[in-house]
């Protein structure tokens, strides 16, 4: 393939410029075992290595892998869609896809995008660049997903539900947890209930409203009232006081989240002088690192973020090897996690 | 095999371009001998086939990928998750797009870096401490990098960062002058350079002030080592050898200081101890906590680091240090006014 560049002994032409063929020259090795060397998980002698690792950086080779993957056809890129939301309030997700992805050899190329509805053209940016799979945490429109099929690259959902079934997805199922949190709300004698949504268009809450107020009617409790937040603390702190001025009854609320499950903790104790669980009960839903700590101790539900988070990058890989794999729908169930915010039935 | 999507091929590029495959596959070699209007040509051809991406055609012609590598530690991005959201939204601003290399250990920088450059990225910006001779391989890219909150050794690279010093010297003048006496400080893992220039100022600045004895605590930025360290510092049983004043150097710590103060050994926050922390994440703002901490400018830090990673591939001139000024945060945990100490 580079039998047009070959160059005169051991020389880098220009300043930066040698070839993988000169650093095989010198280090008396093929060229292969020169890429190997720079590929990870590749298999070559430690003895090997340092011979070419010696002759790189004497001759200044830099390997690049952007021309690397053009010959192989891969970039071992892999693009990820995060919402301000996701990095915020959980920043384990983006955390838990990287350390998977690595593990694989794959890097990540972050797209943060700051509002759940702008992830309108987010494709037009991604594929800008050569990615080999898309990992969104976002919505994603259905001709935004078949652009990326057309050009052969993957796309898993995360959390999200797929509407095409043109993307494979991987979910906690929310719907199934908040039913369940109504059961029990409902069994340990709740009958008046509120819940915090995230926000109109904001896929997530819409699930966990649907499973919890769903759940509540079946019961026969058709009023829940619902207060509009955006995952944010402040958010659920403002949803909160809201609650507490219309409805004097209320005894149990949910929210969408635990950043906002947390701000309407300390509305009700710090602003209305209410005692948890005593006087009211809250759950959320995520099981971030403070809803375990002592001021709150609040009842939620754990996704298994790790599990999630392995299982997207194993959907992603196995489709980047073979593309005519179709799409999966994988649904993890969460945790629920009871600790003392609220009255419920531990049963 | 068959494909379900046929990807166009170098085959087709030829085709369309008129030239042979190993012109094409020469178009795509930054180096390789080739007319630039025969690069041209095989280029709109790769981009019409959808064969490769307008940015990494872009990237062969104007040398640049557009991508910018963040190097970062686990513990940054759990502890203060606002750094990797500020500094991707700006370098997004500035028209580069992040590519992210995490690494669980503060020394294992220097894979990190070489991994980045291997993807020829533009610039690195770096929450990492790295290494001179890293630094050197960068520099002979030449690829620029900015270190976030990190020191440039060797002004071989740009550095935007917090001035921990002035501000943890500055709090520790504070304290003093509101008559405490007794201190200690919980310190964070050795490899953390922020962590021990925190702890040293603020140390320094007591020994200054005639304060000999000063209690060091290891933490490891956790929450969790942050009680730990309440509880071995606050269950002394007498109280004259309590201390007055726990500086934690992140507020991950200080909540789990302050969390074992008052729900472990039930004492009282400021009354009994002072406890003050440093980051000003988002938990230490709330009713539950109301922690004194010092503020970082994670979003100013974030737009200068990408504005700088601009300017350095815009023209070159001098590595700049930057030093942005931290702000001390009052809340309800410590007492910084002047009291006579126990």
């Amino acid at each position: 393939m580079r039998k047009n560049s070959q160059k005169p002994d051991g020389a880098a032409s220009a300043f930066g410029s040698a070839t993988s063929y000169d650093v095989a020259r010198l280090a008396g090795v093929s060229q292969s075992a020169v890429s190997r060397c720079f590929e990870p998980n590749a298999s070559i002698s430690d003895k090997t290595r340092q011979k070419v690792l010696a002759a790189a950086a004497e001759l200044r080779y830099f390997p690049n892998a952007i021309a690397r993957s053009l010959a192989k056809r891969r970039s071992n890129i892999v693009a990820v869609l995060v919402t301000e939301t996701s990095t915020r309030h959980t920043p384990e997700i983006l955390f838990q896809l990287n350390v998977e992805l690595m593990r694989r050899g794959l890097h990540l190329l972050l797209f943060s995008i700051t509002q759940e509805i702008g992830a309108g053209d987010v494709i037009a940016e991604v594929l800008r660049f050569k990615v080999d799979g898309v990992i969104a945490c976002t919505t994603l429109p259905d001709e935004q997903i078949r652009r990326c099929n057309d050009r052969g690259i993957p796309v898993v959902l995360y959390n999200r539900v797929v509407a095409g079934g043109n993307a494979c997805s991987v979910g906690c199922d929310q719907v199934n947890a908040n039913r369940d949190i109504a059961d029990r709300l409902y069994r340990s004698g709740h009958r008046h209930f509120a819940f915090i949504s995230g926000g109109e268009s904001a896929p997530v809450s819409n699930q966990r409203e649907l499973g919890f107020v769903g759940r509540l009617r079946e019961l026969g409790v058709n009023e829940v009232a619902i207060a509009l937040g955006d995952f944010g603390y402040e958010s659920g702190h403002a949803a909160m006081l809201a609650l507490l001025q219309g409805e004097r009854r209320l005894t149990a609320v949910v929210a969408a989240n635990d950043g906002m499950a947390l701000g309407a903790m300390d509305a009700a104790r710090y602003d209305c002088a209410l005692d948890i669980p005593r006087d009211l009960s809250i759950v959320g839903f995520d099981d971030v690192s403070s809803a375990r700590r002592p001021p709150y101790r609040l009842t939620t539900v754990r996704q298994p973020t790790e599990t999630l988070a392995r299982k997207c990058v194993d959907l992603l890989s196995e489709r980047i090897e073979d593309r005519a794999l179709a799409p999966e729908v994988l649904l993890l169930p969460g945790e629920l996690v009871i600790r003392e915010s609220a009255r419920i039935d531990r049963a | 095999m068959r494909r379900k999507f046929n990807a166009p091929t170098s085959y087709d590029v030829a085709l369309l371009a008129g030239v042979s495959q190993a012109v094409v596959s020469r178009a795509f070699q930054r180096e390789a001998p080739i007319a630039d209007t025969t690069r041209a040509k095989v280029l709109a051809a790769a981009e019409q086939l959808g064969y490769l991406p307008n940015a990494v055609a872009r990237s062969l012609i104007t040398k640049r990928s557009g991508l910018v590598a963040i190097l970062i530690s686990q513990d940054t991005q759990r502890e203060t998750s606002e750094v990797l959201f500020a500094l991707s939204l700006a370098l997004q601003e500035q028209g580069f797009q992040p590519l992210l290399f995490s690494v669980a250990h503060e020394a294992d920088s220097e894979r990190a870096l070489n991994q980045a450059l291997a993807y020829g990225v533009d610039a690195v910006i770096s929450c990492l401490v790295l290494p001179l001779s890293a630094l050197g391989r960068a520099l002979q890219r030449p690829c620029p990098v900015i270190m976030f909150n990190r020191e440039a050794p060797g002004d071989l690279a740009s550095s935007v960062s917090t001035d921990h010093a002035h501000a943890a010297r500055l709090l520790a003048a504070r304290l003093f002058a509101a008559g405490h006496r007794r201190y200690a400080v919980v310190t964070g893992p050795a490899e953390a350079p922020v962590s021990q220039l925190r702890a040293r100022a603020f140390i320094e600045r007591l020994h200054e002030l005639g304060i000999p004895d000063i209690l060091q605590f290891p933490g490891d930025y956790h929450y969790e080592s942050g009680h730990a360290a309440g509880i071995a510092l606050l269950d002394v049983g007498i109280q004259e050898q309590r201390p007055g004043v726990i500086f934690c150097v992140n507020d991950a710590m200080a909540l789990g200081v302050l969390d074992a103060a008052r729900f472990a050994l039930m004492l009282q926050v400021p009354h009994d101890v002072s406890v003050v922390g440093f980051d000003n994440i988002p938990y230490g703002q709330r009713p539950a906590y109301k922690l004194t901490t010092i503020s970082q400018p994670f979003k100013a830090l974030a737009e200068s680091a990408a504005s700088e990673a601009r300017a350095r591939l815009d023209h070159d001139g001098a590595f700049r240090q930057i030093m942005l000024p931290a702000e001390l945060i009052e809340r309800a945990s410590a007492y910084l006014f002047p009291r006579v100490d126990g």
